[in-house]
């Protein structure tokens, strides 16, 4: 059983487990887009505004529906005591930790598609012949909040403040993805799209690729207590 | 036939959870052919034992030895060699018996891994609801799956604890007949419960465990099940 194996069961358990509960995707889904609603009320934007202030929005709207998934990432693990069961097995902790990585952001990324397109329609805002720059950005910028919220959540599954918990100690941490993220999309809603947008993009992938290495040696520690 | 090679070892170990001692210096030998029960009440350490031994908990002081290296050192490969029943089933309830099985399978290098998980569900009788989601099942078919799963790869170390919880009068002889399948001088088991009844005949060892502490170690052959039956009065009271 090689190790990507190992990783492709926990992500085929997972998306088998989400298409029958419906869970995930729904709670995180329903909830962004009340967020998107509330923000639409709420700000009455120029077309100037629209270009500094929606992409905040947006990615407001991600990060507080993103938090719902993480959270149910691991309490669905820790039902029945399963991320024990998977801890018996000769898998390395690591492979618990990708795969469980690789879900959240499947089922974050797939939400925020539809909330992308639900915001695009109420606030009116244009990214043609962008939208693969902007997808690149949504990709990094989840994957980045995950690699965090994944290694948190597992923290503070065992707790019982772990509602309360994940946001406090994930927040903080996520800051420089969330602003490379609102920033680079920011950008490409302007003029010309080319400055900035890939130091923005550095930023991310630099931080993916420091707190995904840090993430994956702590993981076992944390299991381990 | 015992050919004392040590599967498990413990040495002097502790287990700590803030100022509660859980476990307190034990020492355990387990040979290759042992089956050793440890009776003892609720709380006495059984499961923080197990725990310890399924390597799902570090010990706060002393060590584990497998097939004589540290449990550290023997890790991944231990973990193919151990099966663990446990009070949780570890099961996932919207997963199918056979889904769930496929996916603990997956992890361990199992040939004809289908195959396997219909012989394991026939043996624990739950071939027929197989492709019913585990949400639907009792807690005896859950325990009864908990069992599959733990056979699933053909462990060499088999660790219980209480095995026996949810189990029917017949659920309970189909699990004696798989662990008098399971003993043979090249496997060694581990169980831990406070029925008398359920764990001295299956046992080639019995222990008691109280408050932490083995405070009595012996062969089944060596002591009978009345006088066993009274020293654990004694002990535990």
């Amino acid at each position: 059983m090689t190790y990507l194996n190992q990783i492709f069961g926990i992500i085929k358990k997972d998306i088998t487990t989400e298409l029958r509960a419906k869970e995930a995707v729904t709670a995180m889904l329903v909830f962004g887009l009340m967020v998107i609603v509330i923000f639409n009320f709420a700000f009455n934007l120029s077309s100037q505004e629209q270009i500094t202030i929606t992409p905040g929005l947006l990615w407001v709207a991600f990060i507080f529906a993103g938090i719902l998934g993480l959270n149910h990432s691991f309490s669905a693990e820790h039902e029945n005591n399963c991320l024990q069961g998977m801890m018996l097995t000769p898998m390395p902790r690591s492979a618990i930790y990708i795969g469980k990585l690789a879900t959240s952001s499947i089922f974050m990324f797939i939400s925020e598609i539809f909330m992308l397109f639900f915001f695009i329609w109420l606030f009116d805002v244009r990214f043609t012949g962008k939208w693969p720059h902007l997808f690149l950005v949504m990709f990094l910028g989840t994957i980045g909040y995950c690699i965090v919220g994944t290694l948190f959540s597992a923290i503070a599954v065992g707790t019982r403040v772990r509602v309360f918990l994940l946001p406090i100690l994930q927040f903080p941490i996520v800051i420089p993805v969330i602003i490379a993220s609102v920033e680079a999309t920011a950008v490409l809603l302007e003029e010309d799209a080319a400055i900035g947008y890939f130091d923005w993009l550095k930023i991310l992938l630099s931080f993916n690729i420091i707190f995904f290495t840090v993430c994956v040696l702590l993981f076992d520690y944390i299991l381990e207590e | 036939m015992q050919t004392n090679i040590p599967v498990f070892q413990a040495q002097k170990l502790t287990k700590q959870y803030g100022r509660l001692t859980a476990l307190n210096g034990i020492d355990l030998v387990v040979n290759k052919g042992d089956f050793i029960t440890i009776f003892g009440a609720n709380g006495a350490g059984k499961t923080t034992f197990l725990k310890i031994a399924a390597m799902l908990m570090a010990p706060s002081d002393g060590t584990l030895l497998f097939n004589g290296k540290l449990i550290k050192e023997a890790d991944n490969n231990a973990r193919k060699l151990i099966g663990f029943i446990a009070h949780d089933t570890f099961q996932y309830h919207n997963l199918t018996a056979r889904e769930n099985l496929r996916f603990y399978g997956g992890m361990y290098d199992i040939r004809d891994l289908d195959k396997q998980i219909n012989i394991r569900l026939e043996a624990v009788g739950l071939l027929k609801r197989g492709d019913d989601l585990v949400g639907g099942f009792s807690r005896g078919m859950k325990q009864r799956l908990s069992i599959a799963r733990a056979f699933l790869h053909n462990p060499s170390i088999l660790l219980l604890d209480e095995p026996y919880t949810g189990l029917d009068k017949n659920a309970s002889e189909m699990l004696n007949s798989l662990l008098s399948s399971f003993n043979n001088s090249e496997r060694a088991g581990i169980m831990t419960t406070h029925n008398l009844d359920q764990g001295y005949d299956i046992a080639t060892h019995v222990a008691i465990l109280h408050r932490g502490k083995i405070m009595y170690f012996n062969k089944t052959k060596n002591i009978s099940k009345n006088d066993f039956s009274k020293t654990y009065s004694e002990i535990v009271g």
